[in-house]
């Protein structure tokens, strides 16, 4: 089943032109890395991706809707790249943090407050964070908040989960446990990852796909 | 308590209390959204409205709030043309309500009516003004009580929010009315220049207080409703404006907080 379809993808942003005709399937199970130097367009795909800019020639579908009318009854886990400098002054605990990746509307709302509880703790120790559950998000480390990101971005159990940058500020211990959770979510739950990285590709043990964008195009290595 | 016998005071005292809950339920989300100064712009809207519904022979409280709707929109509509520059959006509708309100100003017949929209006349409520700050007090509370979590997640991270399924362009609009309702009745009660105070500075306090974001917005409700009582009591046996003695009561409780944690961070620094 494809996951993400684009066709002639092309993006410009005034005159210049970022993405050029990119064509690329991303299928269930499929766990892909995408790396480039600045400028070469990763960031702009993954943004027509999470439906923030849209691209004026192409297609572009995820779990085959435009992402920019929404995604609403999708599942997508998104870790941001700038996630640990938002959060070094937002007054919340890690747990209404973790909240967050439990979302449902307000008219879907049956989960009761203890297997919400359940359910966050459950995540947070896949990632070695059950302790800090009480603590404000602010108090932990660079690497320590990477996780508890993770955490809540697969808490709901997505079927695609996105990282931009996710070794970003991350010391040895948090990429280990970084890399054996989505290793073992991809082998046992078929779960569907794109990581954006400027990082060593060798860290992400169970990548089945190397892509790198160069000049505005995907090529895949 | 003597205080508590005259009706003017009991009414003074009720939206005192109803205010003191629902602006720092408001001013969490503006100071996470780093839109403090939009309780500004809109209150310096708001009296605008004011001069108009004077001119017009309308409720002035209404004219606020209609105008303050319309300038809420006017910045969201503009911070979308330049999300670069979203802060200026704020300028520009706070810079169209002040002209507006000094040109339409020089035509209101009776000055003093519109000068007491400045800094408010809390102790002069009407039973009528009254029963209209009640209901616009509900209506935010119970709003904001159902998307408690809609606003948590926006206030965090609104893209993140958006991919979660929030429906953030929703979301944002209710805000906007609702913090439009707000500024406009609290601009006749403690006034137009004092609003966006009690919008920020008890959630300034509370961040002093709260290891959470529940205990920050619970802790901000507890500044402000205290702050509010002491300064109605305080304004009435010292004859000092109601409006200006609890804001400056809220900033020297944040002045007191901020140095206590100081000096807790040192000493624990030390140990």
């Amino acid at each position: 089943m494809k996951i993400v379809s684009i066709k002639d993808l092309t993006f410009r942003y005034v005159d210049v032109p970022v993405l050029k005709k990119v064509n690329l399937d991303i299928r269930q199970g499929d766990y892909a890395i995408l790396t480039g130097e600045n400028g070469s367009g990763k960031s702009t795909l993954l943004k027509v991706l999470l439906g923030e800019l849209s691209p004026q020639q192409g297609t572009a579908e995820v779990f085959g809707k435009d992402p920019v009318r929404g995604f609403a009854r999708i599942k997508i886990g998104y870790v941001p790249q700038n996630s640990i400098y938002r959060n070094q002054s937002f007054p919340a605990t890690v747990e209404e943090i973790m909240m967050t990746g439990l979302y449902q509307p307000i008219w879907r709302r049956k989960f009761s407050g203890k297997m919400c509880r359940k359910q966050i703790m459950h995540a947070l120790t896949e990632l070695e964070m059950e302790e800090f559950s009480k603590h404000r998000i602010g108090e932990l480390s660079g690497g320590q908040q990477q996780r508890v990101m993770l955490a809540r971005a697969l808490e709901g159990n997505p079927e695609l989960l996105i990282l931009d940058e996710p070794t970003a500020g991350m010391d040895t211990v948090s990429l280990k446990s970084l890399c054996q959770v989505l290793d073992r979510r991809n082998r046992e739950q078929k779960l569907t990852i794109i990581i954006v990285t400027h990082g060593n590709t060798g860290d992400f043990v169970g990548a089945g796909r190397f892509l790198k964008a160069e000049e505005g195009r995907i090529l895949e290595l | 308590m003597k205080i508590l016998q005259y009706g003017f005071m009991q009414r003074a005292f009720l939206v005192g209390i109803l205010l003191a809950v629902i602006t720092p339920c408001i001013g969490i989300t503006i100071v996470l959204k780093r839109t403090s100064m939009i309780g500004d712009a809109l209150s310096h809207a708001s009296l605008a409205g004011v001069a108009l519904g004077l001119l017009l022979g309308i409720n002035p409280v209404l004219g606020a709030g209609i105008i303050c709707i319309i300038a809420a929109l006017g910045i969201e509509g503009i911070r979308k043309k330049i999300p670069r520059y979203a802060e200026m959006a704020i300028a520009i509708v706070m810079s169209a309500g002040i002209g507006l309100a000094g040109v339409l100003s020089g035509f209101v017949k009776n000055g003093a009516n519109f000068n007491s929209f400045l800094f408010g006349s809390i102790v002069s409520i009407s039973q009528g003004e009254l029963l209209l700050v009640c209901i616009v007090s509900v209506f935010v509370l119970v709003m904001l009580m159902l998307f408690y979590r809609e606003l948590f997640y926006v206030g965090f991270d609104e893209n993140a929010a958006r991919i979660s399924g929030v429906p953030v362009r929703r979301i944002n609009f209710l805000f906007t009315i609702l913090t439009a309702l707000t500024v406009s009745i609290a601009s006749r009660t403690v006034g137009a220049l004092i609003v966006s105070s009690m919008l920020v500075v008890p959630v300034a306090c509370g961040m002093q207080l709260g290891k959470s974001y529940r205990n920050t917005l619970l802790s901000a409700i507890a500044v402000a409703l205290s702050t509010t009582v002491a300064g109605l009591f305080l304004s009435y046996y010292t004859g000092l404006k109601p409006g200006g003695t609890i804001v400056l009561l809220e900033v020297a409780c944040f002045l007191i907080l901020a140095a206590v944690k100081t000096v807790r961070n040192r000493f624990d620094g030390r140990k």
